[in-house]
């Protein structure tokens, strides 16, 4: 097949991957809130473009706006880095049956690298900048260029879609946790924590060194990009074989005290070890697992950030840290499971021992990740303890109650060991709800603190951390009635759980 | 010594019936065959008595128990339909160790009771440290053949055992089945497209067709030969 035909079949196939693809096989209202959701972020971001210049006016009255604005592009660049480390992905999957065809792997890389660039990731931003940039240039700001900006803040973005690829890629997986863990602590550690001055003056440099368009600059960057993208295709060729399942690659079991911890805990000692392998074992399980303490540093960031004042209004956002990796996985709770239901269901093992095992288990894990962020709370921001225990107290409460009572509903197949950090698998209507309505659940606490004598800090922690410690302490009621849920309707579950 | 009882058992989808079986005893101790095409309700009706599908009408009776009624069944049956019933990011000892336990068996045990499947098991599957999920289809049929049987169940039930394993392998299957049957008077279900190997290990032969039981013979007492001409008919349509 000559080149031009073979990147079109291959383009075509990565369309119809994208158009059968399980998510989108999914209902219309999946699809629809899909849609609106994406609509929404859009809109969001073009509004922010808008009313950006008068919000930098009113946060930084004393500085000229584009200054502002370039004082802090470093911070958004910062963020798009995480946010690719997390969301962006290689389409390996989709290459491995192509590997034993007759086309070369230095075409198969070549196409994998170029397609990378269709990553809505690499676009998202423009929605921000262009209208940002142009209110800018109409109010005709002396040094001010639209298309260098642009330009610049394009090529930043590039930048990180190099980086990222190229850690993504190359074969040594601890070198790449280690070089995005350095760049992450230096973003959030210097702009966030040590020297925010000294971080806001290099990304005022920088952007000005863009902005007036001097060609060393571009040069650099793109230099830069050209060599990430080389090694970028050196390290895909040699990622290929472990792609294929080389026997030299192949995942072995190790010796794990953790699971010869759990072998020896009598009735829930079993079911924490599977539960443990499920996780450990697993890319999808496991990526998300092991990716949770850089959330640490984050935590930091937001920890320095807040006063006792403006604590309660992020309860949402600090309910996400406290919740720790339960709270993530168990929004789809049993779909993990899925794949060996049949196995469960046919076995002498009562649901409501099931859950309660699980339970437990992620409460255990919870208050591990409390442990290990006690040290940071308590440097950092002390006033803050006591809501982030009452917080605790309420994720693994009323919060883990819900996400296995509405979990039973899932019903949705999981492949814990696919590829993409994105769970599109578990996507559902019933999930959007039950994520919504755990937020929403803190809305109460919120409205009731105001009446009790104390301050709204203390009230809030006070009403929120005994909520969360009825529900633990009466955890084998709400357990029964989950365990009922599911028994009674077992068999429609269990239905949707096999392959279709 | 398990009995199952099935009556006026019934399985639709949407307006297709996909089983439907008057009624139908099978006898304690023995290793009953069930023959059909595809589609023809095999694995149906096997996922009704280990109650993983509701039926639509009808129920099935394990020792006189309705299986959607109690669970008390589940401690002495054991089954492999398909990969569904294994957990793949296990390695097979763990997998072993893991079905063990919840049939209260402890590891030494566990061992003991694999011991008769060495050979079956080959070199491939004796302490290796390959995840279940990284075996070739054939040893994961082992795998899920040899857990359901190394809990000495009252009652086995296979869906098409035979397939993916290589000929020695079948024969040693076929003998392990018999042998646990007349050493333990295992109850045995098993399903298979392929008659011969029923006929060499079975008492009775249940042959299936668009869900309906159209013959129940016994491969001592009756001619299978009549099986044969049905399933060649059936070819030249």
């Amino acid at each position: 097949m000559q080149t031009w035909q073979t990147a079109k079949t291959l383009i075509l196939h990565a369309s119809l991957k994208l158009r059968r693809a399980h998510y989108l096989g999914k209902s219309m209202m999946v699809k629809a809130i899909m849609g609106f959701l994406a609509l929404i972020l859009i809109w969001y971001l073009y509004m922010l473009g808008l009313f950006l210049p008068s919000l930098l006016e009113g946060f930084f009255p004393e500085q000229n706006i584009l200054d502002s604005f370039f004082s802090l592009l470093l911070y958004i660049y910062a963020g798009d880095l995480l946010t690719r480390f997390f969301m962006q992905k290689i389409p390996r999957q989709s290459i491995k049956p192509y590997l034993v065809l007759p086309i070369s792997r230095k075409f198969l890389s070549g196409f994998i690298v170029a397609r990378s660039w269709l990553s809505p990731l690499n676009f998202y931003l423009l929605a921000l900048l262009i209208p940002f940039f142009r209110t800018m240039s109409a109010m005709d700001s002396g040094y001010f260029s639209f298309w260098h900006a642009l330009a610049a803040c394009f090529l930043l973005g590039a930048l990180n879609h190099a980086i990222i690829f190229w850690l993504k890629t190359w074969p040594n997986k601890w070198h790449k946790f280690l070089l995005a863990a350095i760049l992450i602590i230096f973003h959030l550690g210097l702009g966030g924590v040590i020297d925010r001055e000294l971080y806001m003056h290099i990304s005022l440099h920088i952007s000005r060194a863009f902005i007036s368009g001097h060609p060393l600059v571009f040069i650099a960057i793109i230099c830069t990009i050209i060599a990430l993208q080389l090694m970028s295709l050196t390290g895909l060729r040699q990622s290929f074989y472990s792609w294929a399942g080389e026997s030299g690659n192949v995942e072995l079991t190790g010796h794990n005290p953790m699971e010869k911890f759990f072998n020896h805990i009598p009735v829930h000692g079993h079911l924490w070890e599977l539960e443990w392998k499920l996780i450990t074992r697993n890319k999808r399980a496991r990526n998300n697992f092991y990716q949770y303490p850089l959330m640490i540093p984050l935590l930091v960031f937001l920890l320095y950030n807040m006063t006792e004042e403006t604590a309660t209004g992020m309860a949402p956002v600090l309910m996400m840290f406290m919740g720790s990796y339960g709270m993530y996985h168990l929004q789809f709770a049993f779909s993990w499971e899925s794949r060996f239901f049949d196995l469960l269901a046919s076995k002498q093992l009562p649901m409501s021992t099931m859950i309660t095992s699980r339970y437990y288990f992620y409460v255990l894990l919870a208050i591990v990740q409390f442990i290990i962020m006690l040290p940071f709370i308590i440097w950092i921001n002390p006033g803050l303890l006591y809501l982030l225990l009452a917080l605790l107290f309420y994720i693994t409460g009323p919060v883990f109650a819900l996400l296995f009572y509405t979990g039973i509903g899932n019903s949705t197949r999981i492949d814990p060991n696919g590829q993409s950090f994105f769970n599109a698998e578990g996507l559902s209507g019933r999930l959007f709800i039950t994520v919504l309505l755990i937020f929403m659940s803190i809305l109460p606490v919120f409205a009731l603190a105001v009446a009790l004598p104390l301050s709204y800090l203390q009230s809030f922690s006070l009403l929120a951390g005994f909520t969360g410690f009825v529900f633990m302490l009466f955890h084998r009621r709400w357990i029964r009635a989950a365990a009922h849920r599911f028994e009674r309707a077992k068999h429609v579950y269990l239905n949707k759980y096999r392959e279709k | 010594m398990v009995t199952i009882d099935i009556r006026q058992l019934v399985k639709k989808y949407g307006v297709q019936t996909a089983l439907g079986i008057e009624n139908l005893q099978i006898e304690p101790g023995t290793l009953t065959g069930i023959v059909g095409n595809n589609g023809a309700g095999k694995t149906t009706l096997l996922r009704l008595i280990l109650d993983l599908i509701k039926p639509t009408k009808g129920e099935v009776c394990i020792e006189g128990q309705n299986v959607s009624g109690s669970e008390h069944w589940k401690s002495y049956t054991a089954g492999y339909l398909d990969e569904g019933f294994l957990i793949e990011f296990l390695n097979p000892d763990e997998y072993f160790r893991f079905v063990g336990k919840l049939h209260n068996m402890d590891a030494d045990t566990v061992r003991k009771n694999l011991n008769p499947f060495i050979r079956f098991m080959g070199d491939e599957l004796l302490d290796t440290k390959k995840y279940i999920r990284q075996l070739s289809t054939g040893n994961k049929q082992k795998v899920g053949i040899m857990a359901a049987m190394m809990v000495n169940p009252g009652l086995l039930v296979l869906d098409e055992p035979f397939n993916y394993l290589d000929p020695s392998s079948q024969i040693v299957i076929k003998r392990m089945l018999d042998s646990l049957g007349k050493a333990r008077k295992t109850t045995m279900l098993v399903s298979s497209h392929n008659l011969n190997h029923l006929t060499d290990i079975c008492g009775r032969v249940i042959l299936l067709e668009r869900g309906k039981i159209i013959k129940d013979l016994s491969p001592l007492r009756d001619d299978m030969g009549e099986v044969e001409r049905y399933f060649a008919l059936q070819a030249e349509g």
